[in-house]
């Protein structure tokens, strides 16, 4: 049976990434990473076939600089010997799009500094690759992957966050108006 | 509780008005109370407009047949599902929805604003709630410059015009109370004629005689205020011609009814309104009230359940409509009391109740405005109160919420005088449930007409 | 009773032990007295405790433990961690009084609308990040504490959960250990984001109080809410009243611009960063969701000389919730004091001041925001080598010496105000004519001139000072009251006997409106004509006087041109902004005696 790493040795292990993956991607001839090449190298070294032909292809100009990064650091994560030891046909599409819906809200640097951002990224891959971390029960870490979803708390926010800003702002206005005159009233009601 | 504070300088108060000249000798005048307040209508020449064009449709407007909705109330509905965060899930169909109580809107306002109201727009007034808990209502200069108009409809109807223009003073509110504020003020719509509020409290005047010189310098086409107020003014004698004497806050009784009418040689009106949606109806003579207002829809409700009763039946006021974006109502329950009736196609309420004066005797046998109670206790934290007097002058009180004994004990003891007997108890307000304040006395209007 | 009394005695023993273990969880070298202990009810309810098990007060640096009640809360065993707490609102949050108002003052803006919920939020802030520190800085269990409270408490309203539900998301702690099972997907979300912010500000706190009350704010606007909040909370305020009691923080009437920067709503922030979908800005600062400034600034109403001050009730009321005894008197004094500070007259320079006619008397507290003249650098370095603004810095109090003759005595002053209906409440709404009035006031005082104030509203009421008098809080206690009544400056008030028997040279100064012209066209009680008393009082001063009139020149002419013939001055200002130049002006050609009069 296969040991599945606790999400804090996971969490630990993103925030050790290496400067390298998180340099800016190359798109329309600027930067410094080849985020295809990257992902493809790391395929190479998870199917142990290092000569194997690259397997996947970005084109890196049609993704925006944020889902690259993402990109890039997922390709950290997976150097994790566990991902070596399990099979990679999670690594495809499905994965991919993941990675598209949740880098526009996040700034990069946050995946592999923050806490929370950290603990998502963990979340995310070990569910598309079918495992749960240790410790856990697959209740629990659906509940916990819920708990850091970005997606899903913009999803909320949005609903609720311009319902809010006008709760606010006629607060505050009554605030300063009952304090004031108002205009002349006509007497006893 | 912050009590407001006047804020404003006299242009921002009356944009459109050049000439204060009025204003000032109203306030300057040798017999002038110090007033202690200022206070005007903000109306800008887009809010005159608005309030010219609803003047217009009072005149217009035809009321609903018996048995059927008003012809607005569809659009009307719509517009509130579509702008008004707390109606946003409310259904089409205007049996089925909800009624309203003041409760609801006190704890968040701000739900019931519409989102097409600019909140610079704002305007608040709190009240003291002689018959609830005390809220705040939000409103706009232009639902605020509507009662004038509303007025103008009920006095219409007996062929009584409002003059106005410079120089004239067109509406007094008279109160008689301990303090409230007093300002002197102009009528934009009214043409820049003048609007007072004076209390009759000698306290708030350099000598007793001014308040009556300055009622005679002036004489007011039309005076309002409570009946007691009334009683009071029609013992100082005044020399006014007053076109009209408007009552309300609660019932006025046909025996003052015919003392004023007779003294001052004028209508006396008798007027149910609510500071949430202004006027709604009038009496020419005690327990029948005219519905005036076409835009603002009359129900009687179930008290315990949101179902019509059958025509005639008693139940509880609710309301639908008006023109306050700031505070559209549907279904609002008011607190009240009566029945509907039409008669010659006009709705009419019946035996409204929660308007019966209520007369408070202070130890030394002075008459006693519950305004001034409801007042004094806004400072404590009660969701509601209950004061009954006895026969013997002696009181009870009950509040829910937490205040200490003693100290609703010193402030009864300042209104009452030294020699009441008072029983003060607290207890602890259920929550959510809020109680409402209520007023109730042994003694009876004959006791001060003495 | 007796068994409970055994109980929390030797919990006092305990917990007394566990006290320096707690200081030096922080620092060794960190000096505060051993807590104030507290074995019943009573004792805790003296010392000030309501609800809560702990306490500190900033004033006097200390800590208050009632350990009866922590007893009842079971926390016995946790000695360390409470302590620890305690002693890390000391020394990291809020640490310092002018830190405490700085809180507050960044929590206010965002909870505009609700600003009496200042305190609570501050408070449950101030525990978050003080926690978190511990808990993960300083490896101490701080969960369990609160395990042990929340396992019996009751966790209804909103507030309680999200900010419950922020310390399971910073410990990794399962969902409901601390938060019961109330949760819904907002309340995750608000404590996702409140969990990222304790971490990104946990150095540089105060920058995320402001956003941190804006998570807050949807949870607080209804006041049942608040109420039921406060309720379930109540144990946990150990620090809603620590800077009671305390002399008044200076400088806190301006407003601070860099602070307005981090009243921003982090839910429109996690919003705006979505919308640069797909760009190459992402990281780029500039689309930040940040209000204007001009939106902050309307927001809390930027007033007086450039807007650059707070609204007077805006600012009593916050200093007010930083100390609930603090004198309104004194903090409305303090409020006109700190505008006119500016624009006073220079101190004499010593050359021209005789050395006895200022006398010092002492020294006082001096704080950041009090004038730097003000600082006596010698007395600050006795207090301590290292100097802290507002703690160990001190400044110089001067008494006058009434009995040394001076060879060149400044002019004494009488200010007359007019503050009828037409004026506003000086308390309320920034005033400009008691500002300029607190300018001349204070530089005729600076330099050892008495001054008589007087406040008028005629007809209906006056407030005057007892004479001319040489302290300062005498004169500004008279300027920044209020009487709203009449419609002008009585003249008669000229009359006043301390005018009569005037031993010095006086000038008069008025300032009034048009409708003093309808006050000199009527007549004084004694039946006198009110322009006759303005002549009369005017040549008895014998310095000279001075009408400042809020009006357009030419207002009233024939009134004007009586006036002038007598000897007064008139001066007109059309806007009330120029009042200031005016005082400024009349300051100096009146009472600068650094060698340079006019």
């Amino acid at each position: 049976m296969t040991e599945v790493p606790t999400i804090s040795e996971l969490i630990h292990h993103i925030k050790r990434c290496p400067a390298e993956f998180i340099a800016a991607p190359v798109r329309r001839g600027k930067g410094e990473v080849y985020s295809e090449a990257l992902v493809n190298d790391v395929l190479r070294r998870l199917m142990q076939q290092p000569t194997a032909p690259g397997k996947v292809a970005l084109t890196a100009d049609r993704r925006s600089a944020a889902e690259l990064l993402l990109i890039q650091i997922c390709c950290w994560v997976l150097t994790h010997p566990f991902f070596a030891r399990i099979d990679n046909s999670w690594f495809n599409e499905v994965f991919w799009s993941q990675l598209a819906a949740v880098a526009p809200h996040v700034k990069s640097e946050l995946w592999v500094t923050d806490e929370q951002r950290a603990e998502e990224l963990a979340r995310m891959i070990l569910k598309c690759s079918g495992y749960v971390p240790a410790g856990e029960t697959s209740d629990e870490a659906l509940d916990r992957f819920d708990a850091v979803n970005t997606v899903k708390r913009i999803k909320v926010i949005e609903k609720t966050a311009a319902a809010e800003e006008r709760a606010k702002l006629l607060r505050r206005q009554m605030a300063e108006q009952r304090a004031r005159e108002a205009a002349n009233v006509y007497g006893r009601e | 509780m912050m009590k407001p504070v006047a804020v404003l300088s006299d242009n921002e108060r009356f944009p459109l008005i050049d000439d204060l000249g009025f204003l000032k000798e109203l306030r300057q005048d040798s017999c002038a109370p110090a007033f202690n307040f200022g206070s005007g209508d903000r109306l800008t020449s887009e809010k005159l407009a608005q309030i010219n064009a609803y003047a217009g449709r009072v005149q217009a407007q035809q009321f609903w047949r018996q048995g059927s909705q008003p012809d607005w109330l569809p659009d009307f509905l719509s517009w509130c599902r579509a702008t008004v965060p707390a109606y946003r899930s409310h259904s089409c169909d205007f049996l089925q929805l909800p009624s309203l109580r003041r409760e609801q809107i006190a704890g968040r306002p701000w739900k019931y604003v519409s989102d097409e109201c600019n909140p610079d727009e704002m305007l608040v007034y709190n009240t003291s709630g002689s018959t609830g808990a005390p809220m705040d209502v939000l409103f706009d200069a232009v639902s605020q410059a509507a009662w004038i108009v509303q007025l103008e409809a009920i006095l219409a109807a007996d062929g009584i015009s409002l003059e106005g223009g410079q120089e004239r003073v067109s509406i007094c509110l008279v109160c008689n109370q301990e303090s409230t504020l007093t300002y002197a003020s102009l009528s934009t719509y009214l043409r820049g004629a003048g609007v007072l509020k004076i209390n009759l409290n000698p306290a708030d005047w350099r000598k007793p005689e001014d308040r009556s010189d300055y009622l005679q310098k002036y004489d007011p086409e039309i005076l309002t205020g409570d009946p007691f107020t009334f009683l009071t003014l029609a013992e100082m004698k005044p020399p006014i011609r007053p076109k009209a004497l408007v009552s309300s806050a609660m019932t006025l009784h046909d025996g003052l009814r015919r003392r004023l009418e007779k003294q001052f040689g004028c209508p006396v009106y008798d007027i149910y309104s609510l500071t949430e949606c202004r006027m709604i109806a009038v009496a020419r003579q005690a327990g029948i009230y005219r519905l005036i207002r076409p835009d603002l829809y009359v129900e009687i409700l179930h008290s315990d359940k949101d179902e019509a009763m059958p025509d005639g039946e008693r139940g509880e006021i609710t309301v639908t409509g008006g023109i306050n974006p700031f505070l559209p109502l549907i279904r609002y329950r008011t607190g009240d009391y009566g029945c509907l009736r039409y008669e010659n196609a006009v709705p009419h309420l019946f035996d409204l109740s929660g308007r019966a004066p209520v007369v408070f005797v202070g130890s030394d046998g002075s008459f006693i405005n519950n305004v001034d109670i409801s007042r004094a206790m806004c400072e404590f934290m009660l969701a509601g109160f209950k004061l009954h007097q006895c026969r013997d002058r002696s009181l009870e009180f009950v509040g829910w919420g937490s205040a200490a004994a003693a100290d609703i004990r010193r402030v009864l003891t300042h209104i009452f005088g030294k020699d009441c007997r008072l029983e003060v108890k607290i207890e602890a307000a259920d929550n959510g449930e809020s109680k409402k304040v209520s007023y109730s006395s042994e003694f009876t209007e004959a006791d001060i007409k003495t | 009773m007796a068994e409970r009394i055994a109980t929390v005695t030797r919990l006092k023993e305990s917990w007394a032990a566990a006290w320096s273990q707690a200081v030096a969880i922080w620092s060794p070298y960190v000096t505060l007295r051993e807590p104030t202990w507290c074995l019943s009810a009573q004792d805790a309810q003296n010392e000030g405790l309501t609800g809560s098990f702990a306490m500190i007060r900033l004033t006097d640096h200390r800590v208050v433990i009632d350990l009866d009640s922590v007893h009842r809360h079971s926390v016995g065993d946790c000695a360390v961690q409470i302590l620890a707490h305690e002693i890390g609102h000391h020394v990291l949050i809020p640490a310092n009084r002018y830190d405490n108002v700085g809180l507050f003052r960044r929590m206010r803006l965002a909870l505009a609308g609700i600003e009496d919920r200042t305190p609570l939020v501050a408070n449950l802030y101030s525990d978050l990040v003080i926690n978190d520190t511990l808990q993960r800085i300083h490896q101490l269990d701080m969960a369990i504490v609160y395990r042990k409270i929340q396992a019996k408490a009751s966790i209804e309203s909103a507030l309680h959960i999200w900010y419950m539900r922020t310390y399971e998301y910073l410990w990794g702690l399962p969902r409901g250990t601390l938060s019961g099972g109330k949760q819904t997907a907002q309340l995750d979300a608000d404590a996702s984001l409140a969990a990222s912010l304790i971490r990104s500000y946990a150095r540089n706190w105060l920058d995320g109080a402001g956003r941190f009350a804006m998570l807050a704010y949807p949870y607080l606007i209804e006041d049942a809410q608040h109420n039921k909040a406060r309720q379930e909370l109540a144990r946990y305020l150990d620090a809603e009243k620590s800077g009671a009691g305390a002399e008044v923080v200076g400088g806190m009437a301006e407003i601070d611009e860099s602070i307005l920067d981090g009243i921003v709503d982090p839910r429109a922030e996690a919003l705006q960063n979505s919308d640069n979908k797909g760009e190459d800005d992402q990281e780029s600062d500039s689309s930040r969701k940040r209000p204007e400034i001009s939106d902050m600034r309307s927001l809390q109403g930027g007033t007086g000389p450039q807007k650059r001050y707070s609204e007077p009730g805006t600012y009593i009321d916050m200093m007010r919730q930083v100390d609930p005894a603090a004198d309104e008197n004194r903090l409305i004094i303090r409020y006109y004091r700190e505008i006119a500070m500016p624009h006073l007259v220079p101190f004499p320079e010593e050359e021209s001041a005789p050395l006895a006619d200022l006398l010092p008397e002492g020294t006082d507290q001096w704080e950041p925001g009090d004038p730097v003249e003000e600082l006596d650098w010698f007395e600050t370095t006795l207090v301590s080598p290292v100097v802290v603004p507002g703690v160990t810095t001190r400044s110089r109090v001067f008494t006058q010496d009434t009995d040394t003759p001076c060879k060149s005595q400044p002019y004494n002053l009488y200010v007359g105000i007019d503050c009828s209906g037409s004026m506003r409440n000086p308390r309320y709404n920034f005033s400009w004519p008691i500002s300029a009035a607190s300018i001349i006031t204070l530089s005729a005082l600076r330099a050892g001139a008495k001054v008589m104030c007087c406040l008028s509203g005629e007809p209906g009421s006056f407030l005057e000072s007892d004479g001319f008098v040489t302290s300062e809080h005498e004169a500004m206690l008279v300027l920044t009251s209020y009487l709203g009544t009449g419609y002008a400056y009585g003249i008669p008030r000229l009359q006043t006997p301390h005018l009569a028997e005037v031993k010095s040279t006086t000038h008069l100064l008025i300032v009034t409106d048009d409708d003093i012209f309808s006050m000199l066209d009527a007549k004084a009680p004694n039946g006198e004509s009110n322009y006759d008393v303005a002549e009369k009082a005017l040549a008895r001063a014998g310095g000279g006087g001075t009408f400042v009139l809020h009006s357009r020149p030419g207002y009233s002419a024939g009134g004007v041109s009586r006036l002038e013939k007598m000897g007064w001055t008139i001066h007109y200002v059309t806007r009330e902004e120029e009042l200031v130049a005016f005082a400024r002006a009349f300051s100096r050609k009146f009472y600068d005696r650094t060698g340079k009069r006019q």
